[in-house]
């Protein structure tokens, strides 16, 4: 994954709210077809990649993201937004000839980035853990059960059945 | 008692006792664990450091040491059934973990398109292998077991026998940090193991299950360990020159492998010209690839007709290296312009007829920040799994605490280091590049 792109991520959100819910909206644009080329762990909260929380804390670095902390009752959510330096040299990349194809690559899944980011981090969290275990080459059943037990989560069909449509409009 | 004793230059005496642990002489006498022998621990660090000539299995040998004083130190301290049943799973898993490593260690996975971890699982499960009927002769569920504790990706394991195995502070860093410093001489990775080692408890957390922590005396252990990463990482792991001369070994086997995808005769020794004619290479194709394999290969490569291959066979074996040149420091660092930068060298490269194919004679070394980061703590948001993390039993906290977070000596460290590109060419046209680089900057 590059800086562009998780910039352009970042962007569309305007203001990009927990990290959580970052790395869950990079796995399914991934999953979708967005050629991010991260890799991705099976964690506790569900699939989690070393790459983008790395690449989020270098740019943070770099002054290329801002990063705010703020203390909520169950712990710190972070959020992070382009700097206005970043802004600008987004701008001279997509202008340069070297930056339309990326820009025309990441523009196709703006629609999708913005629809997913507007949706519970709890459903984000359990339909990536569910296409998490779908690639794995379970169907689609045997995939949300598998999650629903890696989440020890109670039979509450209306909130699994949610998931897996969700789920369902990223992979076939 | 009777013990099997071999000498280490670590730990001066490794011993296995035979009445407990008997069984682990025919796993480490099988021909898939004695293979390690065969294998340098640091890859081609030998052609920076003269002295780095140890193997994998001496290390291997130091994982088991440890790992079974680790749990001498758990039953100690634990009287429970899961304690006990995870002995025989993690002595083996410590002294097998590294089966399916090839050639120089990491560097050989690239040219050979292989993962070491995955070969080592295949090769724990194969009922093939010697290793394999060794395990099953100390329980027959003793493969799937090893080979669950040894596979990254698995999560059905108990998480805190995991992070012995494989975390930011497990037994295989413990050792290997330490025989890596003594056997390069680098004069960096000394930290206080015994410490380390005598120090952790299994914590029950109601949430997440069992897990590894330390006692608030080790954190000054804890700190001097990861500082002892971070100085290993700059000075051994990553450093120039043997980062160039494993690009140069990367090259060489992709020329060749596109020359015999063209349908040239690369002269291949038998055993790699089984492995690359197999569409799904067994287990014992691929471990018949030894470094005296590889070794023996380049020696002919280095009569091929190939001009770039057999110039690049003769420098591997001859250390007669690549200069390094850094990447400019690009104004957009938001988009950096590698590719254009890489063009330009490639060019400069280019413009001297003995040094093509440029490709060959241009290579790039990414040096990935995760890499490279001695560190890497648990960011709250992150919400990741908070297995990997080094945690402590600090005095009035209701739960562990990520070391990090009351050690501000440690910030420096935990922070994300930039990904870095370095550029290896031939030494003489070190200078223009340099010129070049300048022109970029």
């Amino acid at each position: 994954m590059t800086r562009y792109q998780l910039a352009k991520i970042v962007d569309w959100a305007g203001t990009f709210q927990s990290r959580k819910r970052m790395q869950k909206l990079i796995f399914l644009l991934q999953a979708k077809g967005c050629p991010l080329d991260v890799d991705y762990d099976l964690h506790h909260y569900g699939p989690y990649s070393h790459d983008v929380a790395l690449l989020t804390d270098q740019m943070v670095g770099a002054k290329l993201l801002t990063e705010t902390k703020e203390a909520l009752p169950y712990g710190e959510q972070y959020s992070y937004a382009l700097t206005e330096g970043a802004r600008r040299q987004t701008q001279e990349y997509e202008a340069a000839p070297r930056g339309s194809g990326p820009a025309e690559e990441m523009a196709r899944f703006q629609a999708l980035a913005r629809e997913l980011y507007q949706h519970d981090l709890k459903e984000l969290e359990i339909a990536s853990t569910i296409v998490f275990f779908r690639k794995q080459g379970l169907d689609w059943d045997a995939a949300v059960e598998k999650t629903r037990q890696f989440k020890n989560l109670p039979e509450d069909a209306s909130f699994l059945n949610r998931c897996k449509a969700l789920a369902t409009k990223i992979v076939a | 008692m009777s013990t099997k004793i071999i000498r280490d230059p670590l730990y001066n005496y490794i011993g296995i006792n035979l009445n407990r642990d008997g069984w682990l002489l025919d796993v480490l006498n099988s021909p898939e664990i004695q293979r390690l022998r065969r294998i340098h621990q640091l890859g081609v660090s030998f052609l920076t450091y003269p002295g780095a000539d140890h193997n994998r299995l001496a290390h291997s040998l130091g994982v088991l040491h440890l790992m079974t004083q680790a749990m001498e130190h758990l039953e100690a301290i634990y009287q429970d059934a899961e304690v006990r049943r995870a002995r025989e799973p993690l002595l083996a898993a410590a002294l097998v973990h590294d089966v399916g490593h090839g050639p120089f260690s990491h560097v050989f996975e690239s040219c050979l398109g292989v993962d070491h971890e995955e070969w080592s699982m295949r090769i724990i499960g194969s009922h093939g292998t010697t290793l394999n009927r060794a395990l099953r002769g100390c329980e027959s569920s003793l493969p799937a077991t090893v080979a669950a504790l040894v596979d990254p990706k698995n999560r059905d394991h108990p998480a805190w026998q995991k992070f012995l195995l494989s975390s930011q502070l497990d037994i295989d860093r413990l050792d290997y940090l330490r025989r890596d410093s003594l056997f390069t001489g680098a004069g960096y990775g000394h930290f206080d193991w015994y410490r380390l080692l005598n120090t952790f408890e299994i914590h029950d957390d109601e949430a997440s299950g069992r897990d590894i922590v330390w006692a608030e005396k080790s954190v000054l252990a804890i700190e001097e360990y990861i500082f002892s990463r971070y100085y290993m990482y700059q000075n051994v792991y990553l450093h120039k020159t043997t980062r160039g001369f494993e690009r140069m070994l990367e090259a060489m086997w992709r020329r060749a492998r596109r020359l015999r995808d063209e349908g040239r005769d690369v002269g291949l020794v038998p055993a790699i010209r089984d492995f690359w004619d197999a569409g799904n290479p067994e287990v014992r194709q691929y471990l018949a690839i030894e470094e005296f394999t590889v070794l023996q290969q380049i020696q002919n490569w280095t009569a091929h007709d190939d001009q770039p291959l057999s110039d690049l066979a003769r420098r591997f074996l001859e250390r007669k290296r690549f200069a390094m040149v850094e990447s400019p420091i690009f104004a957009n660092s938001l988009a950096p312009d590698y590719e254009g930068w890489q063009a330009a060298l490639a060019e400069l490269v280019g413009s001297r007829v003995e040094y093509s194919p440029s490709d060959m004679y241009c290579l790039r070394d990414e040096l990935k920040g995760k890499y490279n980061q001695p560190y890497f703590p648990e960011t709250q948001g992150d919400q990741q799994s908070v297995k990997n993390v080094i945690r402590v039993e600090f005095e009035g906290e209701a739960r562990p605490i990520e070391v990090s977070k009351r050690r501000p000596r440690l910030k420096p460290l935990t922070e994300a280091p930039r990904d870095q590109y370095r550029y290896y060419l031939p030494k003489e046209l070190q200078a223009w590049a340099k010129k070049l680089r300048a022109e970029w900057t």
